[in-house]
């Protein structure tokens, strides 16, 4: 007779209560026991399901956070568009200081937010322009660094941005405070969706680096 | 001829370079860039220096007045640094800005779809806009609402939602003769103008708005927004 191997064991349905005989039940011999495979498939199928809910986690928005200043054509100031999904924030760093329109964006990465106190830290990587080095025009490396609180009305706190291009760029630290404006941003029914959408901006107006 | 919406966002890319500059202006940017960019800065307080060695403390001399090159030299320890010049944006297609112009007011019901005038051509940029405004339901008819979704999807990827007045059709920038950039250092600066001449700049602020660097560029026949703090980045070729 062929061994069994450990996959063609019938696994022990300890535990589950889908065909097995309860206490007290009298064993019958006539009672059908379920496949092998099913506990595997249930198993399998659980964790699916598990990563369809993941991704078909609602990305909700929280708003649109903004010093942004428009005189002329041109602009100067920042933006943060934030959603909420799955316990985390999601959203987009936008900078200003040029023209109006097509502004630098950079995803928030690292993101830190404690829902009681309100306090936020995040990065975003940014290239706001083309740096002048030596007669050649290169992709700026703008980091930018926030550690502050998200309020209903404000998100203020300190903002650094260093240009990494420049070996000897200090940085500049500001004290910032963005206002909650008025536009809604939409929601999206995953972070597949949210992330599509991001995406696209992100193609035209996002980091070189 | 393709619908309006988010694909436009694609077409006709801005430039943050110098190369989409038109080129005269080109050239006078590149020599203003090329001095900015080979400027010794970091150098210490000269009235300071002076004041403490007794010399008289001059009173603002812009031109040192020597020829290039023969400019004081950096203390040993002192480290020379360059001025950082970061350009933020050079050309926009005249069709991006018809574009943004007419998504905005659109979304803004400051024009009927149905009253968005073709794209006009501005100078060399005759490629034509074959944008579609109107959106139609099954029976052909104008669907505003469509239409207004649409030109929503353009504005939000222009990123242009939240001005307060619609983008310029006509610029500067639309004819490749205006740049916008930061230019920043630290410390006393030291730049040579389009005469040949050394321009010590101790004065403040230490950006694109200061006075004396604004001067210098002149000389280069680069001129900056004559209201300077109205838009500090922009400098063009008129000084609009």
């Amino acid at each position: 007779m062929r061994p069994r191997t450990s996959l063609h064991r019938p696994i022990p349905l300890t535990g589950f209560r889908l065909w097995g005989a309860a206490n007290g039940d009298k064993p019958s011999r006539h009672r059908r026991r379920p496949p092998w495979w099913l506990p595997v498939l249930t198993v399998l199928a659980a964790i699916a399901v598990g990563a369809d809910v993941a991704v078909a986690q609602e990305v909700a928005p929280i708003g649109t956070y903004s010093t942004v200043r428009q005189s002329g054509e041109h602009c100067s100031g920042y933006s943060v568009d934030l959603w909420r999904t799955a316990g985390t924030i999601r959203g987009l760093f936008h900078s200003c200081q040029g023209l109006a329109g097509d502004l630098p964006a950079g995803l928030i990465e690292r993101s830190s937010y404690d829902e009681k106190s309100g306090r936020l830290s995040f990065e975003a990587r940014l290239t706001l322009g083309n740096d002048y080095v030596e007669g050649r025009e290169v992709p700026s490396k703008d980091l930018f660094t926030f550690d502050g609180r998200l309020g209903a009305a404000e998100l203020a706190g300190t903002l650094k941005k260093i240009d990494q291009v420049y070996d000897d760029d200090k940085g500049v630290t500001e004290r910032i405070r963005l206002r909650k404006q008025r536009a809604t941003l939409p929601s999206y029914p995953s972070l597949d969706d949210w992330r599509r959408q991001a995406d696209q901006i992100l193609k035209i107006n996002g980091p070189k680096w | 001829m393709p619908l309006s919406g988010a694909f436009w966002v694609g077409q006709f890319p801005g430039s943050r370079s110098i190369a989409d500059l038109e080129l005269d202006f080109r050239q006078r940017v590149q020599r203003f860039l090329n001095a900015i960019s080979s400027a010794r800065a970091g150098l210490p307080d000269a009235r300071a220096a002076n004041a403490r060695s007794g010399a008289p403390n001059f009173a603002g001399p812009v031109v040192v007045g020597a020829p290039a090159g023969a400019v004081a030299q950096a203390g040993p320890a002192q480290r020379v640094q360059h001025p950082h010049v970061q350009i933020n944006a050079t050309f926009r297609p005249a069709q991006r800005a018809y574009m943004m112009h007419y998504s905005w007011l659109i979304t803004r019901n400051q024009i009927d779809p149905v009253h968005v005038p073709a794209y006009q051509p501005i100078g060399n940029q005759q490629t034509p806009v074959d944008i579609q405004w109107v959106h139609r339901d099954r029976s052909g008819r104008p669907d505003i609402a469509a239409s207004m979704r649409a030109a929503l999807e353009m504005v939000n990827g222009f990123q242009i939602a939240n001005l307060h007045v619609a983008p310029a059709l006509d610029s500067n920038h639309v004819h490749g003769r205006a740049i916008d950039m930061t230019i920043s250092w630290v410390g006393n600066m030291e730049i040579v103008d389009n005469l040949n001449q050394t321009v010590l700049i101790n004065t403040l602020p230490r950006n694109g708005t200061n006075r004396r660097l604004i001067e210098l560029g002149a000389t280069y026949q680069v001129y900056h927004l004559r209201h300077v703090s109205a838009d500090p980045p922009h400098w063009s070729y008129n000084g609009h």
